[in-house]
């Protein structure tokens, strides 16, 4: 009988686990290493971090500013509550010539692929 | 005898009654205000004839279709021709009586003479005309526009740094324009003019086929979250024609095959919402990195207007006759004139690649709202 409890637990527990996203890691974190992938025009990592809705944006993603310097001024990322949105302050700064353009960091969503958080777009 | 005289009365009896007497105007003159390369038509891939020296008196015979090139005579003392072929219109002082609308259109000579190109890529280029003809397909285009609510008399402009150019399509807004000649462009100016002040969502320096698509290059006051550039100038702005130029950032870092698809998606796009795109090559400079892939990539814009048979401006092939191709220092933008209003009393487009592509921009704009918006409306 208390083997059968106890199995019972372990198996609720596993359970939980695979449901949830504790084991994911955190979204905020990867909407951060994916921005920074795609400044950096790194097409193996935003594979990586690019969810299955928008694979056929892959390219686009991937080449968005390979023709631009690009570096990020106070990125700071953080997850909506139990949402799948991450918020983000700070700015993509690209230099071209001589000037500066400016990309505000918004709101992202992220979807669980995997076990792993994707980023996918903007939220609406 | 009897009825030749009769004949001659009736005539006379005819124009006294009233009637109009189709008079041939006498031909203006004028003169070069500096040294000017003569061709034997109107392009520079024409043979070169002779040089036109500062103040040698000419008279004007005809135009080409836009009027940038003049078709000239020099006569001698006792009034035989000595010199007979076509200058740059910026070369030449403007007699103030020059109506463009009522100087003679040649129609028969091509823009550019294929035979004296000796690279085949370069005289695949210079076939396409710089403005290209209007075709049936575009009237649906419109029809379908009109249905989804397009503006008629809206119009906006797609591209990197050399469209988010203030100097480029804005001047049309400012009501202090002085066109000089170029009369005929009147109306269209009047008609579309106002539409394009304040500039375009879908125009930012850096921007490149890829990035017209990202809502990351959005701006965020004028579009939705999650908006392509393209999508929210489409949307708010609604027009009815969209000027695109994409090429010399592509050209970077894209190959022929990934830029045409992109400019395929473009044109569909715009397509799709009712909106006549009107595609144009780009200028490049011979002593630029990217010359050869320049040319690849206008060629394969070419391949672009001609699949889905949407108007061309040929501005690779109209900029090559002025200095540096039209170009600024960098050899990539375009050299502004400095003016902020359309000035084309002083020959700015014979020197500025800005004002260059801004009067091929106003004459397109007259045949889509000569030969489409009239036609459709009447």
């Amino acid at each position: 009988m208390r083997k059968g409890v106890l199995a019972a637990l372990v198996v609720l527990l596993l359970a939980g686990c695979a449901g949830g996203d504790s084991g994911a890691g955190d979204p905020a974190e990867a909407v951060e290493r994916y921005i920074q992938a795609k400044i950096a025009a790194d097409a193996e990592a935003v594979r990586a971090l690019l969810c299955s809705d928008m694979e056929a944006d892959f390219d686009r993603e991937a080449g968005s500013f390979a023709g631009v310097e690009a570096r990020l001024e106070g990125m700071d990322c953080r997850r909506d509550g139990d949402t799948n949105v991450v918020r983000c302050q700070g700015k993509i700064v690209a230099t071209y010539g001589p000037e500066n353009l400016d990309f505000p960091l918004t709101a992202y969503r992220v979807v669980l692929e995997g076990g792993v958080w994707k980023w996918c777009g903007e939220a609406g | 005898m009897f009825f030749a005289r009769g004949l001659f009365l009736a005539g006379i009896v005819w124009v006294l009654a009233g009637h109009p007497v189709i008079a041939q105007e006498a031909p203006l003159e004028t003169s070069a205000h500096r040294a000017a390369v003569v061709y034997a038509g109107p392009g520079d891939s024409y043979r070169q004839l002779a040089v036109l020296r500062a103040g040698n008196a000419v008279q004007i015979i005809e135009r080409n279709n836009i009027g940038n090139w003049l078709h000239v005579q020099e006569k001698d003392r006792n009034g035989f021709v000595k010199l007979d072929g076509w200058v740059m219109m910026g070369y030449l002082n403007h007699p103030a009586e020059l109506r463009f609308s009522r100087l003679p259109v040649n129609t028969e000579l091509a823009d550019a003479d294929l035979s004296t190109v000796r690279s085949r890529s370069l005289a695949a280029l210079y076939a396409a005309p710089v403005i290209s003809p209007i075709s049936e397909a575009m009237r649906e285009v419109y029809a379908l526009g009109q249905q989804l609510g397009n503006h008629s008399d809206v119009v906006t402009k797609v591209g990197d740094s050399l469209t988010f150019n203030p100097m480029y399509l804005e001047p049309m807004s400012d009501a202090r324009y002085d066109l000089g000649p170029y009369d005929y462009l009147e109306d269209a100016l009047l008609y579309f003019g106002p539409s394009t002040a304040g500039g375009s969502a879908a125009a930012r320096m850096a921007l490149a086929t890829y990035v017209i698509f990202d809502p990351m290059w959005a701006d965020k006051t004028l579009c939705q979250p999650d908006e392509p550039p393209l999508d929210c100038e489409y949307r708010r702005k609604q027009p009815s024609v969209a000027f695109i130029l994409f090429g010399p950032n592509d050209a970077r870092h894209t190959t022929r095959e990934k830029y045409t698809e992109q400019m395929d998606k473009i044109v569909s796009e715009t397509l799709n919402r009712g909106i006549i795109p009107v595609l144009s090559t780009f200028s490049a400079h011979p002593d630029e990195t990217y010359w050869q892939q320049s040319i690849e990539l206008n060629l394969g814009l070419l391949d672009v207007a001609a699949r889905y048979d949407v108007p061309l401006i040929n501005l690779w092939a109209a900029a090559r006759a002025l200095p540096d191709y039209g170009l600024d220092i960098d050899k990539v933008h375009m050299k502004n004139s400095g003016f902020t209003y359309l000035k084309f009393s002083t020959g700015h487009e014979s020197w500025y690649g800005t004002s260059l592509r801004n009067l091929l921009t106003l004459k397109m704009l007259d045949e889509i709202y000569h030969k489409i918006i009239l036609e459709a409306d009447s």
